[in-house]
């Protein structure tokens, strides 16, 4: 009696798991609600949106999304919001149960990984307006061909720096500088400044500097589902970085450790330890806030010989659950806060620089100072920066980690630099062929 | 006769209905269903795909499987046995009735109320580091300071400790096992003039044993499962000195996706924390007493 | 005479050295009592320092005291404040408190007392149980409640409950329950009790140590928890304490780390209280009940 019921229970649940993952995946059920004119549904039909960030956030977003109920009566919108601990965790389970909301904040890194297991809907099977986006802003979401993701504003990654802190080391700054140089400068900061101070935190276990000097050398981080670069690159960068810390221009293994698993808060640009951080653009008011001092952005160091490696990217992006029952109506939303004006101007660069040109246009006159500077430091970027296909492969967020786990065995002096870039080489590998 | 021990039988079962009941619509399809997944490769979200023993074999074969075993066991052999130290000591010390006993008990308590919050990471991290309190000590016994919690040599260690620090939960166990002793022992050993050391070892340790024997048997399981203050304090890092089991396998089933992996680490990890609890049961009942079986187990 | 008259002084000298042995004591138990409450001091004075003084200055007195990060981090959620989430965080920690003292107390006597078939390999299937990491199990429960419509409410986080799944204080009650003399029970049995009434008279009396351990820890413990809130509850006006707190905290961006201090020193309030409240009873174990007669 007691076997048949565990056997029943048992059958019973894996029943309700294979339900789950295989019958209902790929077909999603298309919202019952006929659309009448303008995707505009012709019952109540209820949203589910999902965003991280914190209050201030949460306060714009909930406000444009009354508005957006107000233009659209028919649509109730339910926000969820949350901070970011445990966001894509909860993101990821959802998934697996199919129940996850309708529209939810993303980003590139994690796109592929939802994407490839059929999460996200193709954003060319909706109706959304694109006009006003460059291609290169819409090439960012692309998967596979598909537009599985749409940034919700553009983002680049540069330094922040402290000039005040340069000045204070004796260096008058240039726009730019090559690598050589800035180990030089880096150098003197460190001994200028004394104990205690670092010229540039060690990026050694950077994925972003990493990629930007992979495109220095006309290589990519990945090339499809394969590293795009070769053993001798990797050991080139890792030598560069491990002059750095042995140099003194950058930190101890420890402190590097110690920043990297910390706070915003604990960045030696924010304790006054150094002049440098490596920052996505629309984190320079947020930056500029801890540290009470005023920064600015620098572009990342030249290659002698090599090409021009910045790229502009997307931070905080949509997609569209592919189970979404209202596939229609999310669409909408989303299109509502990519593109109409009212919704802009509540919104502000919360989440960015606004992709769409017209919004940038029509915000333009209302910017605050550091809005300004991030719109200006685009601007500049866009003037320089190369086509980035930002297609992460599957696998991209451990390789991430891959990546901090050998540079730290460099870094304690546990291995070699060439012992650790075959052991990057090789497990990288391993990952990307799903092993 | 029989139906004596049906009676008997039926009665028990009665007592146990609602744990059953949970036990087979909660826990056991779940438990199954974990055990299915470490057969296949499953990805949250796609489909369940049988993959037979490969998840096993691939285990064998995974280097930071290793690290993630090394660092457990570390933990459990510093961090249990410490633990349990402090907590009986001072609830021996709490068990009177001495004023502001109440204070005292609430005070050393509240490290254990805190939990896993964020603010104890932060707070963590602040002690053990650089300009932190801990580093002040070292340097003024003439030592080198490093940051604690980013070493890989010493990083587990700072783990270790705020884990006795929280000892609060085994302390407050004692203690109402404490309490449960009869006095009138400690009184009529008072006449013959047992010393209070005597008395501890004669009397509060055999008496107390069943308590013992729980808390050992629960933090030795806690502290193979621990995950909360090494996933807010260090990650796992550095060099994943301090990527305990239960990071790493939700590492591998939340941050990669991979939960027939981590599924199938966890039944190692069960089987493992099985054994050890079976072996405690097997040695409780030479140092386990029972008042109600006569000093049996 | 002489006896006498030696008597007081030895008397006097002894109520001395016990002095000297409860100053040292107390001496002892508040040096450690200081370290062990540090975190709290710190935190609570982060609380009324500004946000930028948190981390950059190492004092641990603010430069200037703010109510701020209280009044911000109370109503700083759309719509909503801190209270709701009080009340919510009460109304699933008191369910889990009746569910595990419930469940826990009934189970631990079947399993402590009662003898009955498949006993033994009943109480491994609840130690197995116990050694399961909580955060494979929660895949395939996420899908068992999905299916049962549960999500988005409490019930996943308070029914188990009341189906004895924290075994932890079912085995706590267990070992309790086997430290009682048996002769009480037989006492019992012969004033003509049935088993049900030793249980609710003789056996769950003794118990109150355990069973007051149990539901402070389920308080407390529930009060805590995050990752189970977190899975379950997706509408913020659902919200519980731990889910707002981690409102404050943005990984990718600023965090409102005054806020996030606030109220976490406001959490603590009502744990506090329980357990100040509770841990008196501790002492009415049956040492000062009626054990002697």
């Amino acid at each position: 009696m007691k076997r048949i019921s565990l056997i029943l229970v048992g059958a019973l649940f894996l029943s309700a798991l294979a339900a789950c993952n295989g019958g209902k995946s790929n077909e999603p059920a298309r919202s019952g609600a006929s659309s009448g004119q303008g995707g505009e549904p012709a019952e109540q039909v209820e949203l589910r949106i999902l965003w991280w960030g914190t209050q201030d956030r949460h306060d714009l977003t909930v406000k444009a999304l009354e508005l957006f109920e107000q233009k659209h009566p028919n649509i109730k919108v339910k926000p969820e919001f949350s901070g970011f601990d445990g966001y894509f965790d909860k993101l990821n389970v959802q998934v697996s149960g199919g129940n996850a909301p309708d529209l939810f904040q993303t980003t590139y890194q994690f796109m592929s990984d939802f994407a490839s297991r059929g999460s996200l809907l193709d954003l060319g099977s909706v109706e959304l307006n694109l006009a006003d986006v460059d291609q290169g802003t819409r090439d960012i979401g692309l998967y596979e061909g598909k537009l599985m993701m749409l940034p919700a504003g553009i983002n680049a990654s540069a330094f922040a720096i402290d000039p005040a802190l340069y000045e204070k080391a004796g260096i008058a700054l240039k726009d730019r500088y090559t690598w050589e140089e800035f180990a030089e400068i880096s150098k003197q900061v460190s001994e200028k400044l004394g104990k205690g101070s670092y010229g540039t935190p060690d990026y050694m276990n950077n994925s972003d500097i990493l990629t930007y000097f992979m495109r220095q050398k006309g290589k990519s981080l990945y090339d499809g589902n394969a590293l795009g670069f070769e053993k001798q690159d990797l050991v080139e960068f890792f030598a560069y970085w491990d002059a750095m810390r042995k140099s003194g221009a950058a930190p101890t293994a420890e402190m590097t450790a110690s920043v990297s698993s910390g706070e915003l808060e604990k960045q030696l640009i924010v304790t006054g330890n150094s002049p440098v951080l490596v920052l996505g653009s629309n984190q320079l008011g947020s930056m500029e806030t801890l540290t009470n001092r005023k920064l600015q952005m620098m572009l990342w160091p030249t290659m002698a010989g090599g090409q021009e490696g910045h790229y502009i990217s997307a931070g905080i992006s949509w997609s569209i659950y592919a189970r979404s029952e209202h596939p229609k109506e999310a669409a909408l939303l989303l299109d509502f806060l990519t593109n109409d004006l009212d919704a802009a101007a509540i919104l502000g660069a919360n989440r960015g620089v606004p992709i769409s040109a017209k919004v940038r246009e029509a915000m333009a006159s209302s910017l605050s100072e550091i809005d300004r500077k991030q719109f200006a430091f685009i601007d500049e970027l866009s003037q320089i920066a190369t086509p980035f296909n930002p297609n992460q492969p599957v696998g991209a967020s451990e390789i991430r980690n891959l990546l901090i786990n050998t540079t730290q065995q460099i870094q304690f002096e546990k291995i070699g630099i060439e012992e650790a870039a075959d052991e990057f080489m090789s497990k990288a590998n391993a990952i990307l062929q799903g092993k | 006769m029989g139906n004596r021990a049906f009676r008997s039988n039926l009665n028990a079962y009665l007592f146990l209905l609602p744990w059953i009941v949970g036990l087979l619509l909660f826990v056991l399809g779940p438990l199954l269903g974990s055990l299915y997944l470490s057969f296949t490769q499953y990805n949250l979200g796609s489909a369940a795909r049988w993959v037979g023993l490969q998840n096993f074999r691939d285990i064998i074969a995974d280097g930071r499987f290793y690290l993630s075993v090394k660092a457990t066991f570390l933990f459990v052999l510093v961090s249990v046995p410490l633990k349990l130290a402090a907590a009986l000591l001072i609830a021996v010390l709490m068990n009177r009735n001495v004023r502001l006993i109440g204070l005292y008990r609430t005070v050393y308590y509240l490290p254990s109320l805190i939990g896993g919050s964020v603010a104890v990471a932060v707070m963590w991290r602040q002690i053990f580091g650089d300009q932190g309190v801990f580093n002040r000590i070292v340097e003024l016994l003439g030592g080198q300071g490093t940051i604690w919690t980013a070493n890989p040599r010493y990083a587990i260690y700072t783990i270790c400790l705020l884990a006795v620090w929280q000892f609060g939960s085994s302390m407050v166990i004692f203690l109402a096992g404490l309490k449960q002793i009869p006095e009138y022992l400690y009184e009529s050993s008072g006449i013959d003039g047992a010393s209070k050391i005597r008395q501890f070892f004669h009397i509060t340790l055999p008496l107390l044993s069943p308590v013992i024997f729980f808390n050992l048997v629960m933090q030795t399981i806690g502290a193979f499962l621990m995950f909360t203050q090494a996933y807010i304090v260090t990650k796992g890092g550095p060099m994943d000195s301090t990527l305990v089991y239960a990071l790493y396998l939700y590492e591998q089933g939340f941050s990669y996706a991979k939960m027939g992996y981590a599924s199938a680490l966890s039944w190692v990890l069960l089987a493992v924390i099985a054994l050890f609890t079976f072996a405690f049961f097997k040695t409780s009942k030479f140092w386990v007493y029972y008042e109600s079986e006569g000093g049996k187990a | 005479m002489s006896v006498s008259a030696h008597s007081p002084s030895r008397t006097s000298r002894l109520r001395h050295s016990r002095l000297l042995r409860h100053s040292l004591l107390h001496l002892a138990l508040v040096a450690c009592g200081l370290v062990m409450v540090y975190p709290l001091i710190w935190m609570t004075l982060s609380s009324f320092k500004e946000d930028s003084h948190i981390f950059a200055s190492l004092s641990l007195l603010p430069q200037t005291w703010t109510l701020d990060n209280y009044a911000k981090g109370w109503t700083g959620i759309p719509k909503l404040n801190f209270g709701v989430f009080f009340a919510n965080s009460f109304v699933v920690a008191g369910l889990v408190v009746v569910g595990n003292v419930v469940s826990a107390s009934l189970t631990a006597f079947a399993f402590g007392r009662l003898e009955f078939k498949g006993k033994g390999a009943l109480f491994g299937v609840m130690l197995i149980t116990m050694m399961m990491p909580a955060q494979i199990i929660l895949i395939p429960q996420y899908l068992l409640f999905n299916e049962l419509d549960w999500i988005n409410s409490y019930l996943p986080l308070i029914v188990p409950h009341f189906f004895g799944s924290a075994p932890f204080f079912i085995f706590l009650m267990v070992q309790f329950i086997r430290g009682l003399p048996r002769e009480l029970d037989e006492a019992a049995t012969i004033d003509g009790c049935n088993v049900f009434q030793t249980f609710c008279r003789i056996i769950l009396p003794l118990c109150v140590p355990a069973v007051i351990t149990t539901a402070i820890f389920s308080f407390i413990w529930t009060w805590d928890d995050f990752f189970a809130q977190l899975i379950y509850i997706n509408d913020p006006v659902k919200f519980t304490v731990s889910l707002g707190l981690r409102l404050f905290l943005d990984g990718s961006g600023t965090s409102q780390w005054g806020a996030m201090f606030a109220m976490s020193v406001l959490s603590l309030i009502p744990s506090f209280i329980v357990f100040l409240a509770a841990q008196k009873h501790f002492v009415q174990g049956i040492a000062t009940t009626g054990m002697k007669n």
